[in-house]
């Protein structure tokens, strides 16, 4: 069994510290327009609700990809691209049912949650377990 | 680094933007937010000019660390002279807003003239439009920063507007974003208002950078844990600012009743406990707790009204969660207008975010307006037939929505405490200092929260110091001068930064300087950065002293200062100020009227 | 000797099981300190407290000193700021 994120949208307070970890470690400074993770707020706030990659088993953007960009890494068990490979076509973004997976306009390549190599930044950057790796 | 070095200045007048470099010499030595624009407004504008004239220029700041993942990173400041004090106005910020505006690529807004239309400000990154306001002129803020988000068809804009009140000129109208988070005092928003700007909506997608990235991620995860594990911090988590009404309660600093009394016989039915308990009925007040962008403390409160309370029984657009009580609304909204119907106190609260007033000036000029009705100098007659005693909650809410409405009674109200207990005759009513109402802290028994009060640039305030653990060990005047003058400079160089105030208790200002110093490139030692808060608290003198203030202004209502307490521990006691005041001009280096030296201004580069 | 001990936010967690809410009725030896009544319940040496007897405030220095007496009520509150 691979280790997943666990998102409890009952202890997210909506902080945005998992957005600022997320492009910090991918992107190389804070910028949550960036982040593989995004938390929705409703109801003036009362529901705050942490959304990202559920790392599908049977993973359609991964079938769908034209160029084999997306690869399941085996350490992880992770979706993840391969950006020299991807083209930019967004047919993943089509064959994800979840909207997990962008189009970045300033790479022109699409980004997804990658597990941060088994040690996500989210998991690691929330104050109060509202996201959890295990 | 850190800073995105860009300025965005729009001209009202002409409807044109234009975008320019950060004035970096001033950046080094200002820092950002609070401080930095001082300096731009310092330098851009004459402190004599009316507030509500187009010269009056408006600042939106964001701090070096806004944006970044320092905790409590989210703040951004609102500078420009006040309309309810005609000091400096410096007001500032948490929820999503000023990292967002900052994300679209500026360090600073700054707003100049008056839109010959009702007008809104988009900034989509480098796109700049100022756009007719429409039917929005009129809306209220939530409806404002919802019919933004679905006319540019993008939920992730962030908005900081106006009401009504900002719009009519309510003199403590402030500006609101992201539905309850508030640039709340001196009447920031009636100056958006006369610029006849209703609106500022914000998307940015650039991000911040700093200069030692794996330097300052090391800091931050010190400093957090800091946080997480500091005592009063998870006070605030798991009860809110409200926390602090029972000590005062206890401690007798309680202002109740327009200051007549310094503790509530109410308390119990609006503490953290009221808040959180079950009703027979099932309903709580309390739903969650709220973080604003970067936080790691969460001491924002999510509340409802109970839907059968007299305040929305026939009002369903009220049936929602929204902020909630915090120490300063629930002392505005209660003791001091002698108030204890929770769910009154909560809807008052809504009030203040969906019109876009400050409660604290609110609810203290209520107060006065209390106080003059019950002495007999106003009627049912001036009060459109509102019975304005203390303890009428019906008075509370009805007179909050009038305010915010801008009607009736309620337009006397807008003008503060200072201007309606001077058009009735009874100046000495007002409750406040520069004309600027006082927060809920009784400074007979907090000696040194008065001389802070006195002292503060924006008129009173209980944010621009800190001197409560003095004030909770002694209440005398002895020994309250430095430590007042300390904790000024200290605050104003942390409200340069981009952080929250709330971090104090866990941070001192060398944590801050760390990661100040490994977001801006190095160079930011503890000393320097204390020093920066000094020459910004003395900037804001400098202001203040050239508007027209003088060392009599630095003062207190003589209920303080001749009224002893009638209870609690400071029992039979007055105010000090006579003998704090002299010794606070001297240890900062200003001679006996208030003015600093020569000696000091050349010290601190001035 | 019965004192009564009522606290400010989340204190009452050092209060014995049988308090009601945020206060309790504790027995004590004769004499006893605030400072010995708040190292008994386990407050914590290094944190600073508001704390008030029947009313008048009780400075840091005084807590080791001051000699409870029966009937007297103890209030703490932790150390708070702003808001």
């Amino acid at each position: 069994m691979y280790k997943s994120l666990v998102l409890d949208a009952d202890k997210c307070t909506s902080c945005l510290q998992c957005e600022m970890a997320c492009s910090m470690h991918h992107e190389g400074m804070f910028n949550p327009a960036r982040s593989r993770i995004k938390v929705f707020e409703f109801e003036h706030g009362a529901r705050s609700i942490p959304y990202t990659c559920t790392q599908c088993e049977e993973a359609w953007c991964l079938h769908a990809c034209p160029t084999s960009a997306i690869v399941i890494n085996h350490t992880t068990g992770a979706k993840e691209v391969i950006a020299d490979k991807c083209v930019g076509c967004k047919v993943c973004t089509i064959a994800c049912p979840y909207g997990t997976i962008n189009y970045q306009a300033a790479s022109g390549k699409v980004v997804k949650c990658d597990l941060c190599g088994g040690d996500p930044q989210c998991a690691e950057a929330c104050p109060t377990g509202a996201i959890v790796y295990q | 680094m850190a800073w995105q070095k860009q300025v965005l200045r729009v001209d009202l007048t002409n409807g044109t933007s234009h975008k320019e470099p950060l004035n970096m010499e001033w950046a080094e030595q200002y820092l950002g937010e609070r401080g930095l624009a001082t300096k731009y407004l310092w330098e851009m504008m004459d402190a004599r000019t009316d507030p509500m004239s187009p010269d009056n220029v408006l600042i939106f700041a964001t701090g070096p660390l806004t944006g970044t993942m320092a905790s409590t990173s989210g703040r951004y400041a609102v500078v420009t002279k006040g309309p309810l004090t005609g000091a400096i106005a410096c007001s500032n910020s948490g929820g999503k807003f000023g990292a967002e505006l900052k994300y679209a690529g500026y360090d600073m807004l700054i707003l100049e003239g008056r839109a010959p239309e009702p007008s809104y400000l988009y900034i989509n990154d480098d796109d700049v439009q100022i756009l007719p306001a429409g039917d929005l002129w009129g809306a209220t803020v939530w409806h404002t920063e919802e019919t933004l988000k679905k006319m540019h068809q993008d939920p992730q804009i962030k908005v900081a507007s106006i009401g009504i009140a900002g719009e009519r000129g309510v003199r403590y109208a402030c500006v609101v974003n992201d539905l309850h988070r508030a640039a709340g005092r001196s009447g920031v928003g009636a100056v958006m208002g006369s610029k006849n700007l209703k609106a500022v909506a914000a998307r940015g997608t650039k991000g911040v950078r700093v200069a030692d990235p794996k330097g300052f991620m090391q800091v931050v995860k010190e400093t957090h844990k800091l946080l997480a594990e500091n005592s009063g911090v998870r006070e605030m988590t798991e009860l809110g600012t409200n926390a602090m009404i029972d000590a005062m309660q206890d401690f007798g600093g309680l202002p109740t009743r327009n200051f007549q009394e310094v503790q509530f016989e109410g308390t119990e039915k609006i503490n953290p406990a009221a808040m959180m308990e079950k009703r027979p009925n099932g309903h709580r007040n309390l739903l969650t707790n709220k973080a604003c962008f970067g936080c790691t403390i969460a001491c924002g409160r999510i509340a409802h009204i109970d839907e059968d309370h007299f305040t929305i029984v026939n009002r369903k657009e009220y049936w929602h969660a929204s902020g909630g009580l915090e120490y300063e609304t629930a002392f505005a909204f209660g003791p001091v207008v002698g108030v204890d119907d929770i769910d009154a106190l909560t809807f008052a609260g809504f009030l203040m975010n969906e019109h876009g007033m400050d409660p604290i000036s609110f609810g203290v000029t209520l107060a006065a307006a209390m106080e003059l009705y019950e002495m007999g100098v106003i009627t049912k007659q001036d009060t459109d037939g509102i019975e304005l005693k203390f303890g009428n909650p019906e008075a509370l809410t009805v007179m909050a929505e009038k305010t915010g409405k801008y009607e009736g009674f309620g337009q006397l109200l807008g003008l503060g405490s200072k201007r309606l207990c001077e058009k009735y005759g009874h100046p000495e009513l007002f409750m406040g200092v520069k004309g600027q109402e006082f927060a809920g802290y009784d400074s007979r028994a907090l000696q040194g929260m008065g001389l802070g009060y006195a002292t503060s640039n924006r008129g009173a305030c209980h944010l621009k110091h800190d001197t409560f653990a003095e004030d909770m060990e002694d209440q005398t005047g002895k020994g309250k001068a430095l430590p007042c003058k300390e904790s000024q400079d200290a605050t104003a160089a942390l409200d340069s930064t981009g952080i929250c105030l709330f971090t104090a208790g866990a941070w001192g200002s060398d944590n801050l300087a760390r990661q100040v110093d490994a977001a801006c490139g190095g160079g930011w030692t503890t000393e320097r950065f204390l020093e920066m808060g000094e020459r910004v608290w003395t900037l804001e003198r400098l202001y203040n002293l050239k508007a027209g203030f003088t060392a009599k202004d630095d003062n207190l209502p003589e209920r303080l200062l001749k009224t002893p307490a009638p209870s609690g521990t400071a029992k039979g006691k007055v105010n000090e100020l006579d003998k704090m005041l002299p010794e606070y001009y001297t240890v900062r280096g200003w001679n006996q009227e208030g003015e600093p030296t020569e000696q000091t201004l050349h010290r601190l580069g001035l | 000797m019965k004192i009564t001990v009522k606290t400010g936010g989340l204190l009452y967690e050092y209060l014995p099981p049988d308090r009601t809410a945020n206060r309790a009725t504790l027995d004590i030896a004769e004499g006893a300190t605030p400072h010995q009544v708040m190292q008994d319940l386990g407050f914590p040496a290094d944190g600073s407290y508001l704390v008030i007897v029947n009313g008048e405030l009780i400075a840091p220095e005084k807590r080791p000193e001051l000699r409870l007496a029966d009937g007297d009520q103890l209030s703490i509150n932790p150390p708070l700021k702003g808001g």
